[in-house]
């Protein structure tokens, strides 16, 4: 056996259920490399790497570390294996300080605080790192959660890192960073597999690259004598049109208007600071920033769902502050929201397709009573007990108990035809549907109601190339029809080929809307950062509209 | 004044074993609705063990005691080792699990310790020879005033549940054991992935944090009660049991508080029985006060709501490492 | 090569089970405790009383006579009243444990208005009355946790669980204040009679029976068909769902309680107006703990707790009659089977939707593919518990909404089609299994 072979797979093969997650996989990783291991979302990627840290057990297959079979049916067995993995969702305990989180693990006894915070600030110093020991998790950024969670793997002395989705959550500045810190270690003589689906960064950090397509091992190729094309090809398996359309549309008087918002967070500070923006009818103006800035705050304020503590939102100059989304569904103002947590906000998932159609518009139903009509000739007293029937009839009307899942049901058959839901029936329960149609099945609802406003947080997330490709489709039909679209995202490729405008967050304060046409990822990064603030350059204008709706009397009573 | 707060405390040591057996069994990530039905098992257990040894001509005191406190141990331990199989390798709800270990245990106690225990059929008054091993005091403590009334002439089952909750404390706060089961309660896919045993901390706090418990009713029965099983003795020690699991949140999950915590509630609890000259539609009364005051804490920290006050945050969910 | 072994057990989530193997499952660890629970009780009896006497008594004690018929369907009717009154609370996610406080506190709402008024208004009047207080009653005591639990998250169990025991204290207060003689104990009153249907038991045990019906009717349309119903499951799913979809999330979790309350003190009214005539601090019978059993084991569904609920019941009733037949003095030998039962029922779940690998070769790198040996694997398994045995090779499902995992052509996947099941189009079967992948 090649003695530079430090870790070895074997016709790996997971499955859940009926489903193969991975299928009879064959990887090498050599001593001191970087391999990027690349595959849309869902191709596997992370089930195989979880079988290498022990999260998962292979149902087939031979893994061998350097050299000498090994069985990981556990972490504990990973561990012993120097092998160790930075998950993407993060693995630490919150009220944990980051000590405490690097120190966990087997084993028995007294721990010194002391005597940890300098093996941790030794490791920080030899690769490059910044990170105090001392500091809680909840009071981290998600750089400084990244930090840690790799000095953990590194304490815990491992000499194979597997590095999942690392960059997803970082400016393009930290990540930079962070490659600088993956170099050194690689320099250290560590092994890395960085899994990603970012093409430029897999080209300008590793070695080698092997390529996963739908649980199945498609190659490996030397970074250096590929393209980013002949790995696109090589990840979805066909030849795809990399190109996100952006029609031109005519852009309507600003339909959405938020004046000086302040918005807090749940531990009650400041999320959103000072914000004043506006979206106009057919345009996609897009939200960027790192990861936990205020998107989520913003996006909920906005539909009623969180509270505001300063400032104004105007729905076509009508001011819907302090109102609950179901006074703003009263009101009749056609606005959406594709919240970022599909499962857990936007859809019941225990509920079925048919239950799910309902959430919005369950309120909705109607007994019928019409009221009796009026007849000619007919005495004062008549007409009088007929109005007052008319009346009881329709308090009754408006107060039908029961829910209409006859509707529901068509509506369900309809967004299943027409955006192509995979699912079994309208009954199924939307738990059990694939990311993909989950958004679907939530985008396609949401269509129904015909919004003018659209406000949609990270509708890619975990999809594959091609339903992300769907949902973009979906959204410039919604343009073109004269919606107003607020993008969140995360991928700044993405948000410069669809957005119209795109306005970046840092921090809760807006460091600026540029053109999406006249701008690069760079500035956009170094805006994210807080590095560079266009907004204080160009003074307090910015973010409102010439043309606004709003009254200026309105703006400022508000 | 002084036996009040002698025997508020011989009371409130009751409820302070059920505390901190609910304590670890809650930092593990479990919510033991169980422990009322385990509390009774450990008095059945107690009981049995007690019975093995003490019926002879002169039974051997330190035998008794140590009897006593393994099998209370051990039966509540078993009752806690059902669950702990229910809720951890099987994956139940904790809730619906809890209840059913209560229904048992208490059922299995009333049954055993008529049938077994109080063979002659009778459950009202049955001391054994050797019972008042629980209540050997230290010798030489009779004429220290008020200090020795209270703190030094309590059984040894008192004594050993201060011990016990300070070393939980200890556990808990200082060492890599504590820190990893936290660490479990707080996000089992966390500690699986660095390798620490889930299952394994799971089980092993389950099961003591049952036996712990278990020794408060032990405590009842031959501690307080001095080895007089009353008919409802099942009841009582239930009522107990879900004082103490109350306790848990008075005490925000810590175990050197609920030394103080179940004094308190030792006070409120005997109350009733304690006040002289009034009528026994006022005893009623005054039995509402612990209830109420458990109350009232729970209403203080919920409105508090402060992130220390939080109860571990994976508790009541089950654990399955290759869920996604 | 090193040897090196691979874990012994390897659980996996299984694909959803059609009805009937479920059913089955649970089926058969039910009589694996009775067997378990008739074994251990013949052999101990003091009279010496066989294996099958234990069924006969079971039987005797729940149907043998017609009046222990009657009294057997009034118990359940009362059992299942309470646990439909738990279940709405339960589709919130809001855990109430406080169903015996609350059947109490109707319980006194009831007598006291016996107590003062009975014999001095007419008892038409009366029993309308104490139906109107007890329902009141009831639900002020489920609302009040509900208030907290809406406003401030206070724990709703403990909460609830407190109140049983203030409901329970009070009563004592109430019967030491009306009979002062210091037994604690309270002779049934003779005023205030509600109608019967002539004068046996089944006469009184009717109106219950009828009660429960048209509670259990009610509450199965609640919940599946008006928007109250949907709001409750919507809360229950998801606090951010239901907000996101416009409900007062605090106003469901108190209406919902006060139904829930309501129905215990509706089953209070009927415990002292309609069965017993007094009222004591047991009166309850424990039932908002044995609710909650029928509740969860009855999958939350109105008409499969009926099922449980008169399952239950034939076992406390029967288990009474052992008791006496087989010699055992204490009663408490009905709750030791009854946990016993619950624990395998519990249990049982697990393997409904997980299934048990066992790796008896221990050894790693196999020279077949370890899906094609499901079935193997299966039948080698040894007889750990009724649910393995009991569970089928393949991994398919027969219900129309759950035929998702229909057999993967081709490769190492070969589960066959379930019975039954109709074979689904190829296409079909390529396109789930895409949709399926994406999920990794």
């Amino acid at each position: 056996m090649d003695e530079n072979v430090t870790l070895e797979l074997k016709h790996i093969s997971k499955y859940f259920g009926s489903v193969a997650a991975n299928r009879d996989i064959s990887l090498t990783l050599h001593k001191g490399e970087i391999l990027a291991l690349l595959g849309e979302n869902g191709s596997g990627k992370t089930t195989l790497m979880n079988m290498i840290s022990g999260i998962y057990y292979p149902d087939e297959g031979q893994i061998f570390v350097n050299g000498q079979e090994a069985v990981i049916s556990s972490p504990q067995d990973a561990f012993r294996l120097k092998i160790g993995m930075v998950h993407q969702h993060f693995k630490l305990i919150d009220i944990f300080t980051a000590a405490q989180n690097i120190v966990l693990g087997p084993g028995g006894g007294r721990y010194g605080v002391r005597r940890i915070n300098g093996q941790v600030r030794s490791i920080a110093e030899k690769y490059g790192f910044e990170l105090d020991p001392a500091k809680k998790i909840y009071d981290m950024s998600v750089s400084e959660k990244q930090t840690v969670e790799i000095v953990k793997v590194l304490y815990r002395g491992a000499d194979i890192l597997i590095l999942d989705e690392p960059t997803a959550v970082l400016t393009p500045q930290e990540t930079e960073k962070l490659f600088a810190v993956m170099r050194a270690m690689k320099a250290d003589g560590k092994s890395i597999i960085i899994i990603t689906h970012k093409l430029h960064e897999v080209m300008a950090i590793s070695d080698r690259v092997a390529v996963l397509r739908k649980g199945e091992y498609i190659g490996c190729v030397d970074t250096a004598s590929t393209s980013e094309q002949a790995l696109t090809e090589m990840m979805v398996g066909q030849k795809v049109e990399l190109n996100i359309e952006r029609p031109v549309t005519e852009f309507d008087r600003p339909l959405l208007e938020i004046r000086n918002l302040n918005i807090k967070n749940d531990v009650g500070s400041l999320a959103i600071e000072d914000l004043s923006f506006f979206i106009r009818g057919g345009e996609i103006l897009g939200v960027a920033g790192i990861a936990g800035c205020g998107q989520r705050e913003l996006c909920e304020a906005i539909a009623g769902l969180r509270k505001v503590e300063a400032g104004g939102i105007f729905h076509e100059g009508e001011s819907i502050v302090g109102l609950s989304p179901k006074a703003i569904y009263d009101k009749g103002i056609s606005m959406s929201f594709i919240p970022e947590d599909r499962l857990g906000m936007g859809l019941a998932p225990s509920m079925s397709v048919t239950d799910n159609m309902m959430l919005k518009n369950y309120q909705d139903t109607r007994f019928g009573i019409r009221p009796i009509p009026d007849r000619k000739g007919e005495s004062a007293f008549v007409r009088r007990s007929k109005h007052a029937l008319n009346r009881v009839g329709a308090f009754v009307d408006r107060h039908d108990p029961f829910v209409d899942r006859r509707k529901a049901r068509a509506e369900a058959q309809r967004v299943i035809e027409e955006l192509d839901v995979v699912t079994p029936s309208a009954e199924t329960p939307v738990r059990r549907l694939s990311g993909g149609n989950v958004q679907k099945v939530l985008l396609g609802r949401e269509m129904l109601t015909e919004p003018n406003v659209l406000i949609t947080a990270y509708p890619v997330r975990g999809l594959d190339i091609n339903s992300s490709y769907l949902i973009y489709d979906i959204l410039n039909r919604q343009k073109k029809a004269g919606t107003g679209i607020l993008f969140i995202g995360e991928d700044l490729d993405v948000m410069l080929a669809l957005c119209d405008k795109i306005m970046v967050l840092c921090h809760g304060r807006m460091m600026g809307v540029v053109h999406a046409d006249r701008t690069s990822k760079e500035q956009l990064g170094l805006m994210m950062a807080g590095a560079l603030d266009l907004a204080e350059e160009k003074g307090k204008q910015m973010g409102v509209a010439k043309d606004s709706r709003i009254g200026e009397d309105q703006a400022w009573s508000e | 004044m002084d036996v009040f707060f002698a025997n508020a405390i011989s009371f409130g040591v009751i409820f302070l074993f059920g505390c901190v057996g609910e304590i670890l069994t809650e930092k593990s990530g479990h919510l033991n609705l169980g422990i009322p039905g385990i509390m009774c098992m450990g008095a059945a257990g107690g009981c049995f063990g007690v019975k093995l040894v003490a019926m002879g001509e002169s039974p051997n005191g330190v035998l008794v005691v140590i009897m006593g406190i393994l099998f209370a141990m051990i039966f509540a331990g078993a009752l806690g080792a059902v669950y702990g199989f229910l809720t951890v390798s099987l994956r139940s709800n904790q809730n619906v699990t809890g209840l059913a270990c209560t229904i048992f245990g208490v059922g299995f106690t009333s049954f055993f310790l008529n049938n077994v225990v109080l063979t002659e059929g009778v459950s009202t008054a049955l001391s054994y020879a050797g019972l008042n091993f629980f209540n050997a005091h230290i010798p030489g403590t009779e004429n220290l005033g008020w200090f020795g009334t209270i703190f030094l002439r309590q059984g040894v089952l008192a004594y050993l549940a201060i011990v016990i909750a300070v070393i939980a404390a200890v556990v808990l706060r200082y060492t890599k054991a504590g820190l990893n089961l936290r660490a479990v309660g707080e996000n089992p896919a966390t500690a699986d992935a660095v390798g620490i045993n889930v299952t394994g901390y799971k089980y092993t706090f389950i099961v003591a944090g049952a036996a712990i418990a278990g020794l408060g009713g032990l405590c009842y029965v031959m501690g307080y009660m001095n080895g007089i099983v009353g008919s409802t003795v099942d009841q009582t020690i239930q009522g107990i049991g879900w004082l103490s699991i109350a306790l848990v949140i008075f005490t925000l999950w810590k175990p050197a508080l609920a030394i103080v915590g179940s004094i308190v509630f030792g006070i409120l609890y005997i109350l009733s029985s304690r006040i002289t000259g009034i009528s026994f539609e006022q005893i009623q009364l005054l039995n509402l006060i612990p209830y109420i005051v458990t109350i009232l804490v729970l209403i203080v920290t919920s409105i508090l709501g402060r992130r220390e006050m939080q109860p571990p945050a994976s508790l009541g969910l089950s654990y399955f490492r290759e869920d996604r | 090569m090193e040897r090196v072994k691979e874990p012994f057990i390897h659980i996996t989530k299984r694909e959803p089970m059609p009805w009937w193997k479920g059913l089955c499952i649970r089926v058969g660890a039910v009589l694996i405790a009775l067997i378990i629970s008739a074994i251990f009780i013949s052999a101990s009896s003091p009279r010496g009383r066989g294996f099958f006497d234990y069924f006969a008594s079971l039987f005797s004690g729940a149907f043998g006579t017609e009046r222990r018929f009657w009294l057997f369907l009034q118990n359940t009717a009362l059992l299942l009243c309470v646990a439909l009154a738990l279940v709405v609370a339960f589709k919130l996610k809001f855990w109430n444990l406080g169903g015996n406080g609350q059947v109490l506190m109707g319980c006194l709402a009831c007598a006291m208005c016996m107590y003062y008024l009975g014999g001095k208004w007419s008892d038409g009047a009366v029993g309308l009355l104490m139906f109107v207080v007890s329902v009141a009653a009831g639900a002020i005591w489920a609302v009040i946790p509900a208030i907290f639990k809406a406003f401030f998250n206070t724990n709703e169990s403990l909460f609830t669980l407190m109140m049983n025991y203030i409901a329970m204290y009070l009563v004592a207060y109430f019967i030491a204040v009306w009979y002062p003689n210091g037994t604690g104990a309270m002779p049934p009153l003779t005023d205030a009679n509600l109608p019967t249907f002539g004068s046996g038991q089944a006469g009184r045990s009717l109106p219950v029976i009828l009660a429960a019906v048209i509670v259990t009717a009610f509450i199965y349309c609640y919940l599946r068909f008006t928007k109250h119903g949907y709001e409750v499951s919507l809360v229950g799913e998801s606090k951010n769902s239901a907000r996101y979809a416009g409900i007062n999330v605090k106003k469901v979790i108190i209406r919902t309680l006060v139904l829930s309350g309501a129905l215990c003190g509706l089953v209070g009214f009927l415990l002292v107006g309609s069965v017993n005539h007094m009222v004591s601090t047991s009166m309850d019978g424990n039932m908002g703990f044995t609710g909650i059993m029928v509740a969860w084991l009855g999958k939350f569904n109105p008409l499969i707790m009926a099922g449980v609920s008169l399952f239950i019941n034939f076992l406390s009733r029967g288990m009474a009659q052992v008791c006496t037949d087989f010699g055992f003095t204490s009663e408490a030998l009905s709750d030791i089977v009854i946990g016993l039962i619950y624990f395998f029922f519990i249990g049982c779940e697990f393997f409904i939707v997980y299934k048990v690998h066992f790796n008896f070769r221990g050894r790693h790198g196999r020279e077949a593919p370890r899906f094609s040996m499901t079935a193997e694997d299966e039948a080698e398994q040894p007889s750990s518990g009724p649910p393995l045995s009991e569970a089928p090779p393949e991994e398919g499902t027969g219900r129309a909404a759950d035929a998702l995992s229909t057999p993967v052509e081709g490769g190492t996947v070969c589960a066959p089609a379930p019975i039954g099941a109709e074979p689904s189009p190829a296409e079909a079967v390529k396109k789930r299994r895409r949709s399926k992948e994406e999920e990794n």
